[in-house]
């Protein structure tokens, strides 16, 4: 259960987002400048925020990163160029059997012994993905997963967090500036905008009309909207 | 000239002088470098110009200062002496690379550290330093560069005693005094050609270091 109230005061507006949820996934979605990359930094402890972070009725507010219970992959993934694929997960915890269970899982078992800088952007997002989850984590945040993804590796990666979410006990918090990105995979949308709450909706799709092989337009609580 | 009759002591005190010199300043300059880039408080640019001024300062300046300070300990005209000397004149080398590849350290990575429960020494000896080490061999190379060419300082500090604080770069000033051109001649072409071949060298690895970081 999250129970979260952030505040922290901003150059053009404040930062005031609270909500509580059971729900698996969590999409966070404004526009570029809304505030939700900041909410993200406030919930991994990177920025100093007031409030309150409540994770199963654990406060986090005062807490450093370190002692969070959490999982990010970052938008530039933040692989570690100096150790490959292996030694990235084997940072986290010297536990073969682990990493090779999440190896497998996320179809990197080939890509072992490979260094960052000669990986695709996939498979660099699976790398962090792998990494992430090392540590078992209650929450994990994902920013901006499906920005630098053409169509193909976006449907790869629905896949992904759909595993990771039939195979974790975890709530996933994802930030988009694209709504229509996260209706395939969000238990709810919070929509925010100069740092605040404008919406949450829980949204249930139905296939509208399909256009082409890569597009579609669904119908979401009474709206329509064109995804790939 | 019989080669096997110059005296090469001034070069053997010049390279124990930088070798001391680089690692004690490697073992200030790292901490205090990881300590500096988090600092955001009011004394930073005050910190940063003090830092710094050994580069700007001339050699006379900060050679009466040191002279003045370490006599008081008996330490002028020693080893201990110069070996200060040159640590403090040759600092900026050692620390502002290290600082640049601190503060230009891609957050991201310190951030996925820490969110895998990773300390802060474990972010530092993991993860920052095995992604600095262009800067890292480039403070290295150019403090010990800088100490063995170093003259002003360690004449005012050091004098110049035979085999204790005559470096090489002295001794060429003494052969000069004395008119001996052939050995100023030689000790001059051997640093000229160590010198070049410390950046050559620098910029090689520097070169192959960056293609795979």
């Amino acid at each position: 259960m999250l129970d979260i109230k952030i505040i922290k005061k901003l150059t053009n507006f404040d930062l005031d987002i609270e909500f509580k949820s059971d729900k698996k996934l969590i999409a966070v979605v404004g526009k570029s400048g809304s505030g939700k990359t900041t909410f993200l930094r406030c919930f991994g402890g990177f920025e100093k925020c007031s409030g309150s972070i409540k994770v199963d009725n654990k406060e986090w507010i005062k807490l450093s990163p370190q002692k969070r219970d959490f999982g990010i992959v970052f938008q530039n993934y933040g692989l570690f160029p100096n150790m490959s694929v292996y030694e990235n997960l084997k940072f986290v915890e010297n536990n073969p059997q682990k990493i090779d269970k999440l190896l497998k899982l996320m179809e990197l078992e080939n890509l072992k012994n490979i260094y960052p800088h000669k990986l695709s952007g996939g498979e660099k997002q699976r790398v962090a993905l792998s990494r992430a989850l090392m540590t078992n984590p209650r929450v994990l945040l994902l920013d901006e997963p499906f920005s630098a993804l053409d169509y193909k590796l976006k449907q790869k990666l629905y896949e992904e967090i759909e595993l990771i979410k039939q195979n974790f006990d975890i709530h996933i918090i994802l930030i988009s500036h694209d709504k229509s990105e996260v209706f395939r995979l969000a238990d709810e949308i919070i929509e925010i905008e100069n740092g605040k709450i404008i919406n949450i909706s829980y949204p249930s799709y139905k296939i509208a009309k399909l256009i082409d092989k890569k597009q579609m337009l669904i119908e979401v609580n009474g709206e329509i909207y064109k995804v790939e | 000239m019989d080669i096997t009759l110059i005296d090469f002591t001034p070069f053997i005190v010049s390279f124990k002088l930088a070798f001391f010199t680089t690692i004690i300043l490697f073992v200030i300059c790292l901490p205090l470098a990881y300590v500096m880039s988090g600092y955001k408080g009011k004394f930073k640019v005050f910190l940063e110009a003090l830092f710094s001024l050994p580069i700007v300062l001339p050699p006379t300046v900060l050679g009466y200062y040191l002279l003045i300070s370490l006599n008081k300990i008996d330490l002028a005209f020693s080893f201990g002496g110069i070996l200060i000397a040159s640590i403090i004149y040759s600092f900026p080398f050692m620390f502002q690379p290290l600082l640049s590849a601190i503060e230009n350290f891609d957050k991201t990575l310190i951030e996925a550290s820490y969110s895998l429960k990773k300390t802060k020494l474990q972010t530092l000896r993991y993860v920052i330093l095995p992604n600095i080490k262009p800067a890292i061999f480039t403070g290295i190379v150019i403090a010990f560069g800088h100490t063995i060419g170093e003259f002003g300082v360690v004449l005012m500090v050091g004098g110049s005693i035979d085999g204790v604080t005559k470096v090489a770069s002295i001794a060429i000033y003494d052969y000069s005094e004395t008119l001996d051109y052939n050995l100023a001649n030689l000790y001059s072409g051997i640093l000229l050609v160590f010198s070049f071949l410390i950046l050559l060298v620098v910029n090689l690895i520097n070169k192959r270091l960056n293609v795979r970081y």
